[in-house]
């Protein structure tokens, strides 16, 4: 390793490759629980979820888990780029762009909790909703980092002019 | 491009290589030879000085303003 931005791209992949090995677990967990160890059937309390309502849930969990591995994926490029010593470049702004994507994704299913609740009846109620705290957090974070793009973008397109001046 | 780089036109005038010019300005043969054929964007000052310092002319024997058609 050459420099100290080489040996942090090295680590961010590290900890990216992690990061996906961690989402593969908890993804693999979550459908287990789902669907109980000890049978196929879904259960809240004495009940059981429709089918319906089982796709339903596992559908949203698939689909979170695809833009956590997607967006750590992004991660990992960053750092595959760094390790490669490309750091103010066209390619590099691109990738911020394309985590930038990925972070949106990943926070839009992140703030969709859907919860399972035995009712007064004895029926099963679906809860959903929009997680609104988590919104201004993912405002934020994606405003940095599609800001990050955009200097990036800048910087590669200075650096162009200024390798065109002898 | 508007401007156009005489330095070819020196160069054959003072009997001297785009090599030597190079070393003695201390740039590289690659950027030597994308000054002469227009392909920058940008000539720094420093470049301009030495350059006329070594082929003793000044800028305006470098560089000629032709208005495109």
């Amino acid at each position: 390793m050459k420099n100290k931005l080489q040996r942090h791209g090295y680590h961010l992949m590290s900890l990216a490759s992690i990061g996906q090995l961690a989402c593969i677990c908890l993804w693999i967990l979550e459908i287990a629980v789902l669907f109980s160890l000890t049978g196929p059937a879904v259960k809240v309390g004495a009940r059981t979820l429709s089918n319906g309502q089982t796709v339903g849930f596992v559908i949203l969990a698939t689909s979170l888990f695809i833009a956590q591995v997607w967006a750590l994926q992004r991660l990992h490029q960053i750092g595959g780029l760094l390790w490669q010593g490309v750091t103010i470049s066209h390619g590099m702004a691109q990738a911020w762009r394309r985590f930038g994507r990925a972070v949106v994704a990943t926070g839009v299913l992140s703030m969709l909790p859907v919860r399972a609740e035995l009712n007064s009846a004895g029926g099963i109620d679906m809860h959903g909703g929009l997680d609104s705290g988590g919104f201004f957090f993912l405002l934020i974070c994606a405003l940095c980092v599609f800001s990050i793009a955009r200097i990036l973008e800048e910087a590669a397109a200075l650096k162009d002019d200024a390798q065109s001046i002898v | 491009m508007a401007i156009i780089v005489n330095l070819d036109v020196m160069l054959a005038r003072r009997k001297m290589k785009s090599k030597d010019l190079a070393e003695l300005i201390g740039i590289s043969e690659t950027n030597l030879s994308l000054l002469k054929q227009g392909h920058v964007k940008g000539v720094r000052f420093a470049t301009l000085e030495a350059i006329c310092r070594v082929l003793d002319c000044q800028p305006g024997e470098l560089l000629e303003y032709r208005p495109e058609t």
